[in-house]
């Protein structure tokens, strides 16, 4: 976290927080804290058996950055001070505007709360535990994941990224159109990838940062494990 | 397939950056609406659903079997509510929209019983989008504009450095960005919206309904004084919709109401 004045960006899921409100045999509730805007316009896009509610973002002038773009702060103080001055002077504007949506950064800090069937979150974790994914999402999903399985509900054991059920890269194949709309990262390298077309050379999300930052243990997949990767 | 050309066709080609821009506008003046899809014959589809319940063993197509004159009499019954809801159901729209800021969009969307599919910010460069205000809003000072014109340079400064990718910059994008959007919602869900005019949101989502509305008239005058409920008193918007005598439907409905295909 870094505070400069009275401006404060969080690097990406350090501070991601996930509360277990409810947990029964219908399914989860629970809020999430400390994550950008972005985050929820992602996430709230789930229709089938979830509803989100009390979806709040800060009056305070808080953010949370892409751990890359965080981290380019630290290695080029232009480029930070250059945020810094810009975000207090957007702050200035949006604390005298009495509308302040059309001010509000997609990083700006948020939280809201999720109710979510069991089936519907195994579907969601198929595809937000994959690396494809942007990091908020991904964080957040194997941070849920971690804390029901620590509270011992076994339905949560079977959350996986659906590459490892189909045991192949399924973000970078050529049907469908990604190729021509979605494949924008390099796949992960969790299973072999069919196509090297991706438009940025790195994975969305850093399966080493999400471990370290969440504090958990991602599990290989087989083909990580069978050749030693 | 040659993929480099599909991306540069549909402009998701990295290599090919559209030029740094970023005109201010205000949502009246940068709202676009178009209906692109409709029922084949929407009222065809309510006086077949109003009228299902009755028959007998065989259950003719009552289409065929009454005048134009008995179909507008069953038709009102359905605009004035006298109806079960699901005929207004059966009719679907699907509509695209530019040109509204990104909250608005996400606002929309909370709508029950509407379907969206949008253009993404992680999946597109946004170096040239534009900067939508709300309606009602006062005069935009420089020091405004100027903010959002630095915040297109950090934007941009992302996409430059190292792998910086447009999913990273949108940590710069405001939510008053340009968002363009097709949605789908039947005429029920449309015709049951309330708005409150003292909630900016809203009165700015009511501003995109009357061009919808607008849109929805030029195909379906009928469907489109029935949708005025969403302005005006709903009493007297039904008690117009009862007065109206079948030569005073536009051609464009009577058409319809001869089709019997």
């Amino acid at each position: 976290m870094i505070r400069i004045s009275n401006i404060t960006i969080l690097r990406g899921c350090v501070n991601l927080i996930v509360d277990i409100a409810h947990v029964d045999k219908s399914g989860v509730e629970y809020t999430v804290s400390n994550l950008p805007i972005c985050c929820f316009d992602q996430h709230s896009r789930a229709r089938m058996g979830v509803e989100f509610y009390d979806y709040k973002v800060t009056d305070y002038p808080k953010y949370v950055f892409y751990t890359h773009v965080y981290d380019m702060m630290f290695k080029d103080i232009n480029f930070a001070n250059h945020i810094f001055s810009t975000l207090e002077k957007l702050e200035t504007i949006r604390e005298k505007a009495s509308f302040k949506d059309t001010y509000n950064l997609m990083s700006r800090m948020c939280s809201y709360r999720v109710k979510q069937t069991w089936e519907s979150l195994k579907g969601q974790m198929s595809r937000r535990l994959k690396f494809c994914e942007e990091e908020f999402i991904v964080g957040l999903h194997f941070k849920l994941r971690d804390i029901l399985v620590k509270e011992g509900w076994e339905e949560a054991e079977d959350f996986k990224p659906f590459c490892d059920v189909i045991k192949k890269c399924d973000y970078s194949q050529a049907d469908y159109l990604s190729n021509m709309f979605g494949c924008l990262f390099a796949s992960c390298g969790r299973w072999p990838a069919e196509s090297d077309y991706a438009s940025f050379n790195e994975s969305c999300s850093n399966v080493v940062e999400i471990e370290k930052q969440l504090n958990i243990r991602i599990e290989k997949s087989e083909y990580e494990i069978e050749n030693k990767i | 397939m040659n993929i480099e050309e599909l991306r540069e066709a549909t402009g998701t080609c990295p290599s090919i950056s559209p030029k740094k821009r970023t005109k201010i506008l205000e949502l009246k003046d940068s709202l676009e609406v178009f209906l692109i899809d409709y029922p084949y014959n929407p009222y065809r589809s309510m006086f077949s659903t109003a009228t299902a319940t009755w028959g007998d063993n065989e259950y003719k197509d009552k289409w065929f079997l009454i005048s134009e004159e008995n179909k507008l009499e069953v038709l009102k019954a359905v605009l004035t509510h006298n109806t079960l809801p699901q005929t207004r159901e059966m009719i679907n729209f699907v509509c695209r929209v530019r040109g509204v800021p990104r909250w608005l969009f996400d606002y929309h969307t909370q709508i029950k019983f509407t379907t969206f599919m949008s253009i993404g910010c992680r999946d597109n460069n946004k170096l040239d989008a534009d900067i939508i205000y709300e309606n009602q809003s006062q005069n935009i000072s420089n020091k405004e504009t100027k903010i959002f014109f630095k915040l297109k340079d950090l934007y941009e400064e992302v996409i430059k450095k190292g792998q910086g990718s447009w999913q990273s910059a949108r940590v710069f994008l405001p939510q008053g960005y340009q968002h363009s959007y097709y949605f789908g919602q039947n005429l029920l869900s449309m015709a049951n919206m309330k708005f409150d005019t003292n909630d900016l949101r809203s009165y700015n989502l009511q501003f995109v309904y009357s061009k919808i509305i607008q849109e929805i008239n030029k195909k379906f005058p009928l469907i489109g004084l029935y949708l005025t409920i969403l302005h005006n008193n709903k009493d007297i918007v039904f008690n117009e919709i009862r007065e109206i005598k079948y030569k005073d439907l536009s051609e464009l409905d009577k058409e319809l109401f001869e089709k019997n295909d």
